[in-house]
C-alpha cells in the first residue's frame, strides 16, 4: 500500500532509489535464507548476483536473446553454479566458510575484470535491452519500479512461507546445532546446499534485473564491496526474522543520501553503526523493534498483534453492540 | 524378537581403545540399561551406533538389517532417536518447534512445497502440530508449547529432549544419562515415563550413572569397563557380579 502511494508521490530520482531497494530486498531476503535461517556464513553473495547479470546481459547482447530468456538462463545457471561451489565448500564451517567463500569472491573480481572477451573487462557490457515480457516492456523508471517491487514482494513471501515449514525448520535446525539436526534425521550437507541454491536463486534474480534496469553489466556493481554491503545488511536489519530486509534494504540504500552532508566522514558514521547496532543490539535493528513492542502497554500490543486482519476484528469486537 | 544387534564393535581413538569388540542384543519392548565408570566407552557406544563417528570394525543390525554404513540422519530415519548427555534442545526455539523439528521423519514437503507454503504442506504442519502437542502433554509439558526452550529449568529442558525425540515416533531411543541432574522428583517422573514407553511398546537402551534408577527401571544391564563388556544380566545379576563390584570398587575391595 505504502509503495503504491510512494509510486504517485515519487520523483524519477527517488523512484529510482526505491527501484534499487526493492533488487536490494530481493538479494537480501536470500541472503537471509543461507545465513539468517541456516546460518552460514557467505563472504561471495556478489558472485551469485554477476553470474545471474552477466549471463543475461551477454546472451541478450551477443546472442539476441529475450531478455526474460536471459534471466531465466541466469538463474539456472546460477543454481547449478551454488550446486557445485556448495558440494565442495559446505563441507567446510565458520571462520574456515567464511575464508572459501572470500576467496570465491576475489576470484569472482579477477575473473569478471579481466576476462575481456566474456565479460568486457572494466567497461563491462553495454546496450543490455531493458527488460521486457511477451509485448510488455519495461523501459521507464516506473514500469520497473512495479516490476521489481513484484518481484521482491513475492520472493519475501516466499522466503515467509519457507520459514515456518519443515524445510525452513530443518534449516534453523541445522544453523542451531548440526549434530541435533542430524540425529533428527535432517540431511545436513543437503539441506545446507539447498540452502545455498536458493540464495543463489534469489541473488542471480536480483542481479539479472539489475543490469536490465540500469542497461549495463559493470564489474563495481558485483565486487567484493557489494557482497560485504549484502553482509552487513542483514547483520544490520537482524538474522531472526526476514521482516527486517525492508529496514535493512532502505536504511543502506539512504544511508550514502543522509550523510551526504557529512562529506568524507561518513565513513566515520557506518563504521559506529556497524559496530555499535550489532554489539548492542545481537537481533539488528528488528531486535531494537522488538525491544521496544515488548515494553509497550499490554492495550496497545493486544490491538497489533497478529496482523492487519486481526488488528481490524480487534478494533471491531471492542465496538459498542449497537454499532455493530 | 532382536531390534538391535551389536556385533563385535571396535572404536579406536588414536591408541586409545574406546570398545573392544562389544556385542549385545536389544529385545523388542525392552529397556537395557548401560553401565559403567567414567570413560568405560558408553557414551562412545551411543555416539558409534548413530554414527555421529564411524566404528573402526563390527556391527550394527537394527531390525535386521545392517546399517553400519549408514549416515548419521539415514539411522535417524530408519527409528532410532536419541537424546544427548548434556541435554541439547535448541534454546531460542520455542518447545512446539523443537518438537516440530523432532517430526522431521515424519514429513516429506520439499523446497517448492515448503516455499509455496501448498495445501499438502499444510495438512502436514496441522499433523505434525498435533503430534507434538501430543508429545508434550505426555511428557507434561503442555503449557510450556509456546515458551522458549531456553526459558525453561534443566529438568524441564531433560523432559524437552525426551519428547523431542518422540516425535519422530521411534521404534528405539537411545537416552544418554536422562536422569543426570535431576532431583528425586524428576527422576522418579522420568522413571514412570520409561515405563510408560515402554507399554507403548517402544524399546529403550539408555547409559545412566544414578543406580537405582537402573536397577528400577532397567529389565537388563549391560556392563562395560574400559570398552569391554564385563557383564550382561538382570539388574540383580549385575548387583551381585564380583568382575563389577571390582570394576567400580577396585580390586582390593572383592578380594
Amino acid at each position: 500500500m505504502i509503495l503504491a502511494v510512494l509510486f504517485f508521490v515519487l520523483g524519477d530520482h527517488y523512484l529510482r532509489l526505491m527501484t534499487f531497494i526493492a533488487l536490494f530486498v530481493l538479494t537480501l531476503t536470500g541472503h537471509m535464507i543461507f545465513l539468517g535461517y541456516t546460518g552460514q556464513i557467505l563472504l561471495c553473495h556478489a558472485t551469485l548476483m554477476a553470474l545471474g547479470g552477466y549471463s543475461t546481459a551477454i546472451l541478450t547482447t551477443k546472442y539476441g536473446w529475450p531478455p526474460i530468456g536471459g534471466v531465466v538462463a541466469g538463474v539456472i545457471l546460477t543454481i547449478i553454479f551454488a550446486y557445485l561451489i556448495g558440494k565442495v565448500i559446505l563441507r567446510l564451517r565458520r571462520a574456515y566458510l567464511a575464508i572459501a567463500t572470500l576467496a570465491i569472491a576475489l576470484i569472482t573480481d579477477a575473473v569478471v575484470g579481466n576476462w575481456i572477451e566474456v565479460t568486457g573487462g572494466h567497461t563491462g557490457i553495454v546496450g543490455v535491452p531493458p527488460f521486457s515480457l511477451g509485448g510488455l516492456v519495461f523501459n521507464s523508471v516506473e514500469s520497473f519500479y512495479i516490476l521489481a517491487w513484484v518481484v521482491a514482494l513475492a520472493g519475501w513471501l516466499f522466503a515467509l512461507h519457507l520459514g515456518s515449514s519443515r524445510v525452513g525448520r530443518a534449516f534453523r535446525a541445522i544453523s542451531r546445532d548440526e549434530a541435533v539436526a542430524s540425529a533428527i534425521g535432517i540431511d545436513v550437507s543437503r539441506y545446507k546446499v539447498q540452502s545455498l541454491m536458493l540464495t543463489g536463486a534469489y541473488a542471480a534474480l536480483s542481479g539479472a534485473l539489475y543490469v536490465h534496469f540500469i542497461g549495463l553489466a559493470l564489474p563495481s556493481s558485483f565486487n567484493i564491496m557489494v557482497s560485504f554491503e549484502v553482509l552487513m545488511a542483514a547483520i544490520l536489519g537482524g538474522l531472526g526474522t526476514v521482516y527486517s530486509v525492508f529496514l535493512a534494504a532502505p536504511l543502506l540504500k539512504f544511508l550514502p543520501e543522509m550523510t551526504a552532508a557529512a562529506g568524507d566522514y561518513k565513513l566515520i558514521i557506518y563504521g559506529l553503526l556497524f559496530i555499535s547496532i550489532p554489539m548492542y543490539f545481537a537481533g539488528g535493528i528488528a531486535g531494537i523493534l522488538t525491544y521496544i513492542w515488548r515494553r509497550l502497554p499490554k492495550t496497545i500490543r493486544l490491538y497489533f498483534t497478529g496482523g492487519i486482519a486481526d488488528t481490524l476484528t480487534n478494533i471491531w469486537r471492542r465496538l459498542p453492540k449497537t454499532m455493530r | 524378537m532382536q531390534l538391535l544387534e551389536i556385533e563385535s564393535l571396535t572404536k579406536n581413538f588414536g591408541g586409545v581403545q574406546a570398545l573392544n569388540r562389544v556385542s549385545f542384543n536389544v529385545k523388542k519392548h525392552e529397556i537395557l540399561a548401560t553401565i559403567g565408570p567414567n570413560g568405560a566407552g558408553k557414551t562412545t557406544l551411543f555416539n558409534v551406533i548413530t554414527k555421529v563417528f564411524p566404528a573402526t570394525s563390527g556391527k550394527v543390525k537394527f531390525k535386521g538389517a545392517d546399517i553400519t554404513k549408514f549416515k548419521s540422519h539415514e539411522i535417524a530415519e530408519s527409528g532410532i532417536a536419541r537424546t544427548f548427555q548434556n541435554v541439547r534442545t535448541l534454546n531460542d526455539l520455542t518447545a512446539l518447534d523443537n518438537l516440530m523439528i523432532g517430526c522431521h521423519r515424519l514429513t516429506n514437503t520439499g523446497l517448492f512445497g515448503s516455499l509455496l507454503s501448498s495445501p499438502k504442506a499444510r495438512k502436514e504442519e496441522q499433523r505434525i502440530k498435533e503430534i507434538s502437542l501430543e508429545c508434550l502433554a505426555l511428557v507434561g509439558l503442555e503449557k510450556d508449547a509456546y515458551r522458549l526452550a531456553g526459558d525453561l529449568p534443566y529438568g524441564t529442558r531433560k523432559l524437552l529432549e525426551l519428547a523431542r525425540a518422540l516425535g519422530s515416533n521411534p521404534d528405539l531411543l537411545l537416552l544418554d544419562e536422562p536422569v543426570a541432574g535431576l532431583n528425586d522428583a524428576e527422576t522418579e517422573h522420568m522413571a514412570q515415563l520409561l515405563r510408560e514407553l515402554q507399554e507403548r511398546g517402544k524399546t529403550c537402551v539408555l547409559v545412566e550413572h544414578q543406580m537405582e534408577f537402573v536397577m528400577e527401571c532397567s529389565n537388563r544391564v549391560i556392563v562395560l569397563n574400559y570398552g569391554n563388556k564385563i557383564a550382561e544380566g538382570t539388574p540383580a545379576e549385575i548387583q551381585n557380579n564380583p568382575e563389577v563390584i571390582a570394576a567400580y570398587l577396585g580390586e582390593e575391595h572383592s578380594a
